[in-house]
């Protein structure tokens, strides 16, 4: 009998360590960790032979611990890190002190090396000059990387040291020196990245020299290729640069996107005035039913896409309710 | 004895808020990537009290208080290693707290092993903590 209670303990722990996917949580009190940076370091790295998804879900707070995955993470298209802020614990497209915000005077604020991750509904805020919110630089080649809806501010540019494919998408993003930007991490080739509906404004005084660039595409003679649709980028020195394999739908403030010089005001925006923005868009802006079908059925606010007659350029979709509070309300009674 | 009080109570305060922890990555030494989180790396840093997770304790962590630093100050032990020029990362960490030194003193690491928390001055901990990479 004894035997038998044994194994049985030894299997459970098995089924435990072994195939079984993890969610750890984030708070200030009652969870497993108290900052991102404490999960990805505390947690088991080979996602692979555990055959296991990690789920770290980031509470409501303040976190102030740059955070980094480190290199030790072994991952697949089927066992990744997945970073989340929950249902419920979700910003609604304008920064939320009371949501997840990684904020933090740093070199990077979320620095991951890991080839296969999500990152998903967080905020990140770097108060550092030369400082990136968030920086994916993909280990050894391969993997898929997935941003969704992010607030993001920062001195420099959300960056995609990328060897692998991604997904960038119904992100807000507010630089002063760059928005994204993509490079291919080792001379790797035949992957593909996609910068789909995001929102990305240029919040400087100065544009000079290479800085102050929206989004800078990367493209390779070798099949390596950056596909941007649906973006709005206003008020850098250049809202689009680089190569990219196809860009479509794009708007911008300069004359760089396919439509052109859409101005960053509250023609198109509802409110543009920096610490109290509300990036949703305005009844009658140009960018509204402007955009094409991606593949994202959801804007930044969970809102469905498309809503009028097509998708919209930017990280919102315009419903006819424009304001902000209506959305949060409408959530609130649902 | 009334005029006494509010300078003690003022040098608590003043003590209190010069205590920092620090929490320290264990596990097995495991990998030898200067990259990888690895045992002894600081991980997070904040005030005395914090009431730390569930998972971040002994034997995946360890907590130490050490009674006469800032927060700020026990910051800089809780860097990565970026080359100046490159800015390139070497290291995830550029410190590293070496608590099996056997010169650390038996007291602290007991309170360590056992799961406490052990108050420490910059002093008694200084020469455990090392280049991440000599």
């Amino acid at each position: 009998m004894k035997r038998v209670f044994f194994l049985i303990l030894l299997l459970l722990y098995a089924v435990e360590s072994f195939g079984a996917n993890k969610t750890v949580t984030v708070k200030t009190s009652g969870g497993d960790y108290t900052s991102l940076n404490a999960a990805l370091a505390g947690e088991s790295t080979n996602l692979v032979t555990n055959t296991r998804i990690l789920t770290i879900e980031c509470y409501s707070m303040t976190d102030t611990v740059s955070a980094a995955t480190g290199t030790g993470y072994t991952s697949n298209a089927s066992y990744y890190i997945d970073i989340v802020a929950p249902e419920g614990e979700r910003h609604s497209g304008i920064w939320d002190n009371t949501k997840y915000n990684l904020t933090v005077a740093a070199s990077r604020c979320l620095y991951t090396q890991v080839n296969d991750i999500r990152i998903r509904y967080l905020q990140l805020k770097n108060n550092t000059y030369g400082g990136r919110p968030l920086s994916i630089n993909q280990a050894t080649g391969g993997g898929d990387i997935i941003v969704d809806s992010l607030i993001t501010k920062g001195d420099e540019a959300n960056s995609f040291s990328a060897i692998g494919n991604g997904i960038v998408r119904n992100c807000l993003v507010e630089y002063t020196f760059g928005g994204i930007t993509i490079a291919n991490g080792s001379g790797l080739n035949g992957f593909d990245y996609y910068f789909i509906n995001n929102t990305v404004i240029y919040r400087g005084t100065d544009k000079s020299g290479d800085g102050a660039t929206g989004f800078w595409g990367y493209q390779s003679l070798s099949n390596y290729n950056t596909y941007a649709y649906n973006n709005y980028s206003g008020g850098g020195m250049r809202d689009y640069y680089g190569n990219y394999a196809a860009k479509t739908n794009n708007a911008s403030a300069d004359n760089t996107g396919e439509l052109t010089f859409v101005p960053f005001t509250t023609d198109n925006f509802i409110n543009t005035t920096f610490g109290t923005e509300d990036l949703n868009l305005q009844s009658g802006s140009v960018l509204v039913n402007a955009g094409i079908d991606t593949g994202a059925y959801l804007d930044i606010a969970g809102k469905t896409r498309p809503s009028g007659s097509s998708f919209d350029i930017g990280a919102f979709e315009y419903d006819g309710s424009t304001p902000a509070g209506r959305h949060r309300l409408r959530r609130i009674i649902n | 004895m009334r005029r006494i009080f509010p300078f003690v109570a003022l040098l608590l305060l003043a003590g209190l808020a010069d205590s920092a922890e620090i929490l320290i990555k264990l596990g097995p030494a495991g990998t030898t990537d200067n990259n990888a989180w690895r045992r002894f790396c600081p991980v997070a840093v904040k005030p005395d009290g914090w009431a730390w997770g569930t998972a971040e304790k002994y034997p995946n962590f360890a907590v130490i208080r050490i009674t006469d630093m800032t927060v700020a100050q026990l910051e800089a032990y809780n860097e990565p290693d970026i080359d100046n020029v490159t800015k390139i990362q070497r290291a995830i960490r550029k410190w590293k707290i070496d608590i099996d030194d056997v010169a650390l003193p038996a007291e602290i690491k007991n309170t360590i092993t056992s799961g406490g928390i052990p108050s420490v001055t910059k002093a008694q901990v200084i020469n455990f903590i090392k280049r991440f990479i000599p």
